[in-house]
C-alpha cells in the first residue's frame, strides 16, 4: 500500500525522523502567519512539475494557492486534501532512500549528494547504492561512507538513517524515500518529503491517522473475495486458475484478436466455494463485460465447484461463456455445464481461445 | 539422475496435518513419492495416512533421515517453519504456500543461502521428478518420465506445459517451479546450469513471466549452454505498472517486459516463441529431427 505524505510524515515522527511542522489544510491554524509551501496530497508521483507544490509567503496567499491545487489533476487524480508545511531554510538537498532489489534479494540504501531530483539523473560519482543484509542490518562502516559521500559529520548522518532503517524494517516497508532531504545553515538534516510503500501481506501500520483512498472499486471487490482482479478496456473478462495462466491466457487471447475487459487470477480461496465465485461473476457483470472465458486447471481444487457458480450465473443468459477446464472432477463440471447453449466448453487451450475472440457457429453455440 | 530431488530424497511435510498437507500426504503414498515423515508442533505421535508426525524438524531428522522439506502452513509462520528446517540441516525447501510478507522472504532466503541450501518459493509449485519423487502441486497421474526438464515461475502455466508435452508423449526428467513472489530463493540460472549437467535432461523448456530481470541473468548463461532451450515469456500484453496476480509480475519499466526479454533470449540461441501453444509445434518439429 502507497502512502500519502501526510501519513508518511506521521511515521517519520513515530520514528525520530525530524520533519518541518505541518498541517492538513481543514487545520491549519488561522494565526499562523509564516511563509509555507503547500502540497498536493495525492499517491502519483511527479506532483511537483505538475503545479502540486506552491510556496506562499503569508496566510493571504494561502488560500489562493489552495484553491489552485484543489482545482488540477495530478496524473488525472485529484488532491485528497493539501499538506501545509513550514518553510525550511536549506543550504543544501540530498537524497535518501531504501528499496527492495530483487535480484539481490535485500534492501538497498540508496544516497544521493543532490536531491530534490530525479535519482535517475544523477551522476554515478554522486550516488551510493548500499545492499544491507537483512539479518545483519545497518552497519556503522556503511554510515562512515554515506558521511564521506555528503560531507557531513557521521553523528548527523547515523540519527536519520538508522532511524529509517528501523522504519523500514518494523513497518514492513518496500519503500522509504526522503526526496529531498534538507541541510539546514545549523547542519541539521530534515526530511523534505515522504514516500513510502508497505507491503500489503503484512500488517497495516499501526498509529497512523490514514486518509480516505479512492479506490478502483473493481479490483477492491475482487481482493476482498480473496483473488486478483486487473481492469481493462476490452471485450472478455477472462478468469484463470493462476497468475502464470492468467498471463499466457490473456497473450493468446490477444493473438486471436480478442480484447480483455478484466483479467481475474482466481487465487486459493475463491475456488473452494460457489458463493465467493458466484459474486465474483456478479462483479464482472457489473463491469460491464461482454463476453466470458474461463480457464481453469486445478489440480488440488475441484472443477465442479467453479462449474455449479458459472452454470447459476451465465448459464442460459445472453452472454458468450467459453469455459476450458481440466482436472479433478472435470466430468461432472462438463455436465453441469452441458445443457446451455450459450456455454461452449472445451478441454483445448487454443480451441477455447479461439472460440471466444471469434465466436463458434456450430452445434448450437453463439456466434 | 534427474535435478533436485529422486528415488533417494527422504521428504517431510510440515504443516501435514492440515488439509492441504493431507492431500499431498495422501498423493506422496498413491504414486510412491518417498515421503518419510510429517512435522506439525504439538501433534508429534500422531499418524498421517500412516505417516509418522513429529513436533520439530530436529526429530524428524533424527528419526527418519529426512533431507527435503516441503512447507504449507499458513503465510505469517513460514519463515519460521524455513529457518527451522534449516537449522534442522534440510538442504532442500519448497515454500508452497503463497503471500509471504517480503520481509520476511527477504531473511529466509539470504539464510538459506548462507546454509547452501535450495530454496524454492515462497509461492511455489513444487518440484517433481517423474516416477521418482514429487514434491509439487502436479498429479503424477499426468507426468511422464523422460529427457525433458521445464524449468518455471509458475505453477498453473507449468500444467500447460505438461499438458503439450503428454499430448505428444514427451516424457520430463525434473520440473521446477522457483515461484511468483518478487524475492524466491533459487535462481533461475542455478536450474539451466544443473539441467545443462544432468545426463538425464536432452532439452529444456524455460517459462518465464513480465517483472524483474532475472532474463538478463539467464540470457548470460543459455550462452554457455549446449542443450537446445525452447522458452516463452508470458504477459507480452500485461499493461504497465499493474501487478498481474503474481506479486512479482508487474513492468515497471521496458527492461521488464516480456519483448525486451524474448530478444534477450533469443539472442542467446533459445528458440522462443509468442504464444504458449506454439510450443507444441516447435518441441514436435524439435523431435522429429532428432529421429532422423
Amino acid at each position: 500500500m502507497k502512502l500519502f505524505e501526510y501519513e508518511g510524515k506521521q511515521l517519520f515522527k513515530a520514528y525520530d525522523i525530524p520533519v518541518a511542522n505541518g498541517w492538513l489544510a481543514a487545520n491549519y491554524p488561522n494565526d499562523l502567519n509564516k511563509p509555507v509551501i503547500a502540497k498536493a496530497q495525492v499517491l502519483t508521483g511527479g506532483r511537483g512539475k505538475q503545479g502540486g507544490i506552491i510556496a506562499v509567503n503569508d496566510i493571504k496567499s494561502l488560500a489562493s494557492a489552495l484553491k489552485t491545487i484543489y482545482e488540477k489533476t495530478f496524473n488525472g487524480e485529484m488532491a485528497t486534501d493539501i499538506y501545509i508545511e513550514e518553510q525550511i531554510d536549506f543550504t543544501k538537498e540530498f537524497y535518501l532512500s531504501i528499496i527492495i532489489d530483487r535480484n539481490l534479494k535485500s534492501p538497498l540504501l540508496i544516497v544521493s549528494y543532490e536531491g530534490g531530483v530525479n535519482i535517475e539523473e544523477v551522476p554515478h560519482d554522486k550516488l551510493l547504492k548500499i545492499p544491507i543484509n537483512p539479518l545483519l542490518g545497518l552497519q556503522s562502516y556503511m554510515i562512515n561512507k554515506i558521511s564521506t559521500l555528503l560531507m557531513i559529520a557521521p553523528e548527523k548522518v547515523e540519527g536519520i538513517v538508522s532511524n529509517l532503517w528501523n522504519l523500514f524494517k518494523m513497518e514492513q516497508a518496500s519503500l522509504v524515500e526522503i526526496n529531498p532531504l534538507f541541510l539546514t545553515k545549523d547542519g541539521d538534516l530534515i526530511a523534505g518529503d515522504a514516500k513510502i510503500i508497505v507491503d500489503e501481506a503484512a500488517d497495516t501500520p499501526t498509529n497512523v491517522n490514514l486518509l480516505p483512498r479512492k479506490v478502483n472499486s473493481f479490483e477492491q471487490n475482487i481482493s476482498n473475495l480473496g483473488a486478483v482482479g486487473v481492469e481493462m478496456d476490452g471485450d472478455i473478462s477472462i478468469v484463470t486458475s493462476g497468475a502464470g495462466l492468467g498471463l499466457a491466457t490473456l497473450d493468446l487471447v490477444r493473438s486471436k484478436d480478442g480484447t480483455a475487459r478484466a483479467l481475474i487470477d482466481l487465487g486459493g480461496h475463491v475456488i473452494h466455494d460457489v458463493n465467493l465465485a458466484r459474486e465474483l461473476i456478479v462483479e464482472l457483470k457489473k463491469l460491464g463485460s461482454k463476453k466470458f472465458y474461463f480457464n481453469f486447471y486445478f489440480q488440488v481444487a475441484e472443477c465442479s465447484t467453479l462449474a455449479e457458480a458459472i452454470a447459476k450465473e451465465l448459464g442460459g443468459t445472453h452472454y458468450p461463456v467459453v469455459v476450458r477446464l481440466k482436472g479433478k472432477k472435470e466430468k461432472i463440471a462438463r455436465q453441469l455445464l452441458s445443457e446451455y447453449s450459450n456455454v461452449y466448453v472445451t478441454d483445448s487451450l487454443e480451441d477455447a481461445c479461439i472460440s471466444i475472440s471469434k465466436g463458434v457457429c456450430e452445434n448450437g453455440h453463439y456466434c | 539422475m534427474a535435478i533436485i530431488v529422486n528415488e533417494k530424497s527422504k521428504i517431510l511435510i510440515q504443516g501435514i496435518t492440515g488439509s492441504v498437507g493431507k492431500g499431498f500426504a495422501k498423493r506422496m503414498l498413491v504414486y510412491h513419492s518417498p515421503l518419510v515423515a510429517g512435522v506439525t508442533p504439538n501433534k508429534g505421535g500422531q499418524f498421517v495416512h500412516g505417516v509418522p508426525v513429529y513436533n520439530s524438524v530436529e526429530e524428524a531428522v533424527y528419526k527418519e533421515y529426512a533431507d527435503t522439506s516441503l512447507i504449507i502452513v499458513p503465510p505469517k509462520l513460514v519463515e519460521q517453519a524455513a529457518l527451522e528446517a534449516i537449522d534442522a540441516g534440510i538442504k532442500t525447501i519448497v515454500v508452497y504456500s503463497e503471500g509471504v510478507p517480503i520481509h520476511d522472504s527477504m531473511r529466509l532466503v539470504q539464510y538459506a543461502n548462507l546454509h547452501r541450501v535450495n530454496l524454492f518459493g515462497p509461492n511455489s509449485a513444487g518440484v517433481v521428478s517423474p516416477g521418482k519423487a514429487n514434491v509439487s502441486d502436479i498429479d503424477d497421474s499426468i507426468l511422464r518420465q523422460g529427457k525433458i526438464g521445464v524449468v518455471s515461475r509458475s505453477g498453473t502455466l507449468t500444467y500447460e506445459i505438461v499438458e503439450i508435452l503428454k499430448k505428444q508423449q514427451i516424457g520430463i526428467s525434473t520440473i521446477v517451479c522457483l515461484g511468483g513472489d518478487p524475492i524466491v530463493g533459487v535462481h533461475q540460472r542455478d536450474i539451466l546450469e544443473l539441467f545443462e549437467q544432468d545426463e538425464d535432461t536432452d532439452a529444456v523448456i524455460y517459462i518465464g513471466e513480465i517483472g524483474g530481470t532475472d532474463e538478463v541473468t539467464v540470457a548470460e548463461t543459455l550462452k554457455g549452454m549446449n542443450k537446445p532451450v525452447f522458452a516463452y515469456i508470458a504477459g507480452q500484453y500485461a499493461p504497465k505498472n499493474k501487478r498481474m496476480g503474481h506479486a512479482g509480475a508487474i513492468i515497471n519499466n521496458e527492461n521488464e517486459s516480456a519483448s525486451r526479454k524474448r530478444e534477450l533470449l533469443e539472442l542467446s540461441g533459445a528458440k522462443v516463441v509468442k504464444v504458449v501453444t506454439e510450443l507444441e509445434g516447435l518441441l514436435k518439429n524439435y523431435f522429429n529431427s532428432q529421429k532422423v
